[in-house]
């Protein structure tokens, strides 16, 4: 029970110090309406029913994922930053635990970003919203959630480890957009490049998203990218939570943490 | 002599301070990471996208290659400020001998030339490898036109930087201010595909006329790139200057209300 209460209220102050950092505010509902926008004036001469789904989902998949970035992966230099990170190795609750209830408040705040497209692709630009598979979209949504929100929990364990991760959540943040496939199908890329993507959920999860809201029900290939939006992003949880006990035990050990 | 170049020597000087103040404290790998490959990545991700949509790339890869002008002289001249209030050197800049346009014009110097340099980068590869023609360019007129285009971005940057004396919050102005120029400047569309009113703002932004007279230059056309570039510079330099003014107004405010660092 303690545990539950720990982990609210960790979510709770995590969410109020996010919502309130003006840069969050602009990725969250500032980035979805650009990207939206800048598809659609892009696509303004093709046929509605080819482009409304990177319309719908370019702007609110490349928002959640810059959210997360920004947020989960910053948090760590954040917290650093302002002396806390000391504090939380030292707490009773292990690090990993403190750091899994702000991602999910992250993921739920990350939300807004989708929520957001939606609404102003609806209400501005006249794109409607079709959900021909609810359940497909639900179900896809959530693994595409689980596994960005898990490779942003092993960006933030990488971050731990520099002093300057803005640096690398700002360069990361285009480069996983393209690869990831958020606003275009990874076909168009290399074979080098989707060699890359393969190993990242947020590929996976977003290939899933758009065979969701095809008019052909899921198939055999919606499938396969649930799944392996599920393992990768397995993969990136474990690799995570290794990582935190492995940093925890080093500075505990090397007693570093604030000179390293 | 040395008495004539004293001053010279002590504005580049203060221009070069202003620049490092960025990024003195990153590593040379950090500082060329976002130099080079950030830029590099933002421009492929919106040509990649041009090229899914069937269009043709190379139009992509210009407008993008010229807006990372923006990330340089925009975010730059803002940042600096960002950092002058949050580490309480604002006051001394006020309160140093050194006139406060002095100061200005070198925080702006090198963030322009920057931008030059990171378009430059962005058009190497657009010409490279997004099929971008540059037999028809006239390399005197382009270089001319990039510089023009980002010092009035820089202009732009100055600008919105002096609102955080007067309390407005420098990250979203600063993000508002690069959204205006990625939607309305013609960077991933044409200008005259925005409803009219939006077209009104787009042409009292740098960087649109800007735009529009090195895509003109990179075809090899010469009608109008004199006038567009005209207007580049007048739009870019009436944001500098409302910038100073702004500023000597903060100052002078400032001092009668001692409330600099309170808003």
């Amino acid at each position: 029970m303690a545990n539950v209460h720990l982990f609210i209220s960790t979510m709770a102050v995590h969410a109020a110090s996010t919502i309130k950092r003006p840069f969050y505010r602009i990725v969250l509902f500032i980035q979805p309406i650009v990207i939206a926008t800048t598809v659609h004036m892009i696509y303004r001469n093709a046929a509605e029913e080819q482009v409304a789904r990177f319309i719908l989902l370019g702007g609110g998949l490349a928002g959640i994922w810059s959210a997360m970035t920004f947020s989960t992966a910053g948090d760590v230099e954040r917290e650093r930053l302002q002396g806390v990170f000391s504090v939380l190795i030292a707490a009773p609750a292990s690090l990993a635990f403190v750091f899994t209830a702000k991602i999910v408040m992250n993921t739920l705040l990350a939300l807004l970003a989708l929520v957001i497209t939606i609404l102003y692709s609806w209400l501005v630009l006249g794109v409607h919203f079709v959900l021909p598979h609810p359940a497909a979209f639900v179900l896809a949504l959530s693994s595409f959630l689980f596994g960005t929100g898990a490779f942003a929990l092993f960006l933030a364990n990488i971050f731990l480890l520099t002093r300057t991760a803005w640096v690398f959540q700002n360069v990361l943040e285009s480069p996983l957009l393209i690869l990831g496939g958020v606003a275009f199908p990874v076909a168009i890329l290399p074979t080098w490049a989707r060699a890359i993507s393969v190993v990242l959920p947020i590929r996976w999860g977003s290939e899933a998203l758009y065979a969701a809201l095809a008019a052909t029900p899921p198939d055999a290939y919606f499938w396969q990218c649930v799944l392996w939006t599920m393992v990768t992003g397995a993969l990136y949880w474990c690799l995570a939570q290794v990582l935190f006990h492995y940093i925890e035990y080093r500075v505990r050990w090397l007693g570093n943490l604030e000179t390293a | 002599m040395s008495l004539l170049f004293q001053p010279i020597a002590r504005w580049l000087r203060l221009a070069l301070l202003g620049y490092r103040a960025l990024f003195a404290w990153l590593t040379p790998l950090d500082y060329l990471t976002i130099k080079i490959i950030e830029p590099i990545a933002q421009l492929l991700f919106f040509t990649l996208l041009g090229q899914f949509a069937g269009l043709d790339p190379a139009y992509f890869a210009l407008g993008n290659a010229v807006r990372l002008a923006s990330v340089s002289g925009l975010y730059g001249c803002v940042v600096v400020m960002m950092e002058e209030r949050m580490s309480g050197t604002l006051q001394l800049v006020i309160a140093s001998a050194t006139p406060i346009g002095q100061t200005l014009v070198a925080r702006m110097a090198l963030q322009g030339l920057d931008g030059l340099l990171t378009t430059l980068l962005g058009l190497g590869v657009a010409f490279l490898f997004f099929g971008l023609d540059a037999s028809q360019v006239q390399w005197v007129w382009l270089l001319g036109a990039l510089l023009i285009t980002s010092y009035a971005i820089a202009g732009l940057g100055l600008f919105v930087s002096i609102f955080g004396v007067f309390g407005v919050d420098l990250t979203f102005a600063m993000n508002f201010a690069y959204t205006l120029l990625l939607l309305f400047c013609g960077v991933n569309f044409p200008v005259d595909a925005l409803p009219v009113p939006l077209q009104l703002v787009a042409n009292l932004l740098p960087l649109t006329h800007g735009l529009a007279a090195i895509r003109a230059i990179v075809a090899g056309e010469s009608s109008g790139v004199l006038l567009h570039l005209c207007w580049e510079a007048l739009i870019g330099l009436l944001y500098g200057l409302s910038g100073y003014f702004l500023f000597r107004y903060a100052e002078y405010r400032a001092r009668v209300l001692g409330t600099l660092d309170l808003v």
